[in-house]
């Protein structure tokens, strides 16, 4: 595609939850540097399809995924797979913020110590690092050993992205990540967004169909366990191929 | 499932035949004028700007007010920047056929040269066009789209005939000069309105199939 790096693709993904087929024959390529967004109603299973990538649905029981999700060409499910490592390499962030109990310092080494590192200059270099690339900073360098608790949502948020960026990942995977944030944290994260993807791959699921448009360079729709369209976000909101995509962007069903 | 938009948008959709129609109407009566020397039709369809502007206005006023509340995308979103051109192009074919009427409330009351009958000839094509412009809206058919390429040319070919027939006239004779100026004019009206009825074309395909296409 475009002559650009692809960085995760699926192959005939299918994921059952017990009796219930989620995802369907999905084959998707995310390109590098880019930031993908996934929409589609409730329940179409674009978050379903996110988490396969960093095996996060091996926690749920009764799971069953057949095909193949490569990572820079690795199938990520073969054996061999440190699915810890995996998890560095492909971060997330979750709908509602969800900073550790500890110190704003604290909740950006973990990572970090977790990995190995212990030395303390080492990590603050790391921290004021990742805190400096989401954005968030100059709001909290005075104070990086209050609660992470006392940051409004948004700032909660873009702590939660520092953490992800402390261990270096290389995807950074985001389900929903200002559905509980006012207009003015949501064009923060945007545009960290924006800023993010010069340096890792990001995928976003959203329901916000105006969201998708503004961040994305690639959108993919998705129906009932279906990737119904693919392609880039200027012409998926201008002139989706498929009805089924215009009816969904442009409010008729959803 | 029918939404607030949709109404919305079947609204203006109405306003756009409105306008179309009122428009279509101008022309084809102030060509009518010319070839009459008709005065009178001439000075009623100038009356009808008013009616013209107003629909023009009404139209954008709900336009802004769709995109600015309802921030409308793909099909929703290339339907209002087609009415948006429609609104446009309607309103400059019916100032133009205001511009006509005006050269006719101006003219010398003399016999006509034999350009007038090219006039009526690429009146016609346009009226044709502009009707069919109409019809596709109503209709989502664009297939008389296909050749409104070969239209276009035919009302190039018929304005470039009616300006070289003048200027034979007026080097013949310098009394023709009022009548064949007035013809080229009012010829330079009508062409520009074959090329909106093109304009609009494009802009029905577009709207229907997200495909930028040129007809002219």
């Amino acid at each position: 595609m475009d002559g650009k790096i692809i960085e995760i693709s699926t192959e005939e993904l299918n994921l059952h939850y017990g009796d219930n087929h989620a995802l369907i024959n999905v084959d998707i390529e995310v390109l590098k540097n880019r930031v993908t967004a996934l929409i589609g109603p409730s329940g179409c299973g674009k978050s379903t399809l996110i988490r396969c990538f960093n095996r996060m649905n091996d926690l749920v029981d009764n799971c069953h995924i057949d095909g193949k999700i490569l990572f820079n060409g690795k199938n990520i499910y073969d054996p061999d797979v440190d699915y810890v490592l995996l998890r560095k390499k492909i971060g997330m962030v979750f709908q509602k913020p969800n900073p550790f109990p500890k110190s704003i310092y604290d909740n950006v080494a973990y990572g970090p110590k977790v990995h190995g590192i212990t030395n303390k200059k080492e990590l603050d270099i790391i921290v004021e690092d990742s805190l400096k690339k989401a954005a968030i900073w100059d709001e909290v360098k005075d104070r990086l050993h209050d609660s992470a608790l006392s940051l409004s949502g948004g700032q909660q948020q873009r702590l939660c992205i520092a953490r992800t960026l402390a261990v270096e990942p290389e995807v950074i995977l985001m389900d929903e990540p200002c559905s509980a944030l006012d207009p003015i944290a949501t064009s923060k994260i945007e545009k960290l967004i924006y800023e993010l993807k010069k340096q890792y791959t990001v995928i976003i699921v959203t329901h916000s169909m105006q969201q998708a448009a503004r961040v994305s360079d690639y959108t993919g729709f998705m129906y009932l366990g279906e990737l119904i369209e693919f392609g880039k976000t200027k012409q998926i909101f201008e002139a989706p191929t498929h009805e089924l995509t215009d009816n969904y962007i442009t409010g008729r069903f959803g | 499932m029918t939404k607030i938009l949709d109404t919305k948008i079947d609204q203006v959709k109405e306003n756009i035949i409105e306008i179309g129609v009122l428009s279509r109407n101008m022309l084809k009566d102030s060509v009518l004028a010319l070839y009459e020397m008709d005065k009178d039709r001439a000075e009623e369809v100038i009356s009808r700007r008013k009616e013209l502007t107003r629909i023009k206005k009404e139209i954008e006023t709900k336009l802004i007010r769709a995109l600015s509340l309802y921030q409308p995308m793909a099909s929703d979103l290339r339907t209002i920047l087609c009415m948006e051109q429609m609104a446009n192009s309607f309103y400059r074919i019916g100032r133009n056929g205001k511009e006509i009427s005006y050269i006719v409330s101006e003219m010398l009351d003399e016999d006509h040269l034999d350009e007038v009958e090219s006039i009526c000839s690429m009146a016609e094509e346009v009226d044709a066009m502009i009707n069919d412009v109409i019809e596709a809206f109503k209709s989502d058919d664009t297939t008389v789209f296909e050749n409104f390429h070969n239209r276009d040319d035919k009302i190039d070919k018929l304005y470039r005939t009616i300006y070289s027939k003048s200027v034979t006239h007026i080097s013949e004779d310098l009394r023709h000069a009022s009548h064949c100026l007035e013809y080229v004019l009012a010829a330079r009206f009508l062409e520009r309105c074959g090329d909106h009825a093109c304009l609009m074309g494009e802009k029905i395909i577009y709207m229907l199939s997200g495909e930028h296409t040129d007809l002219n």
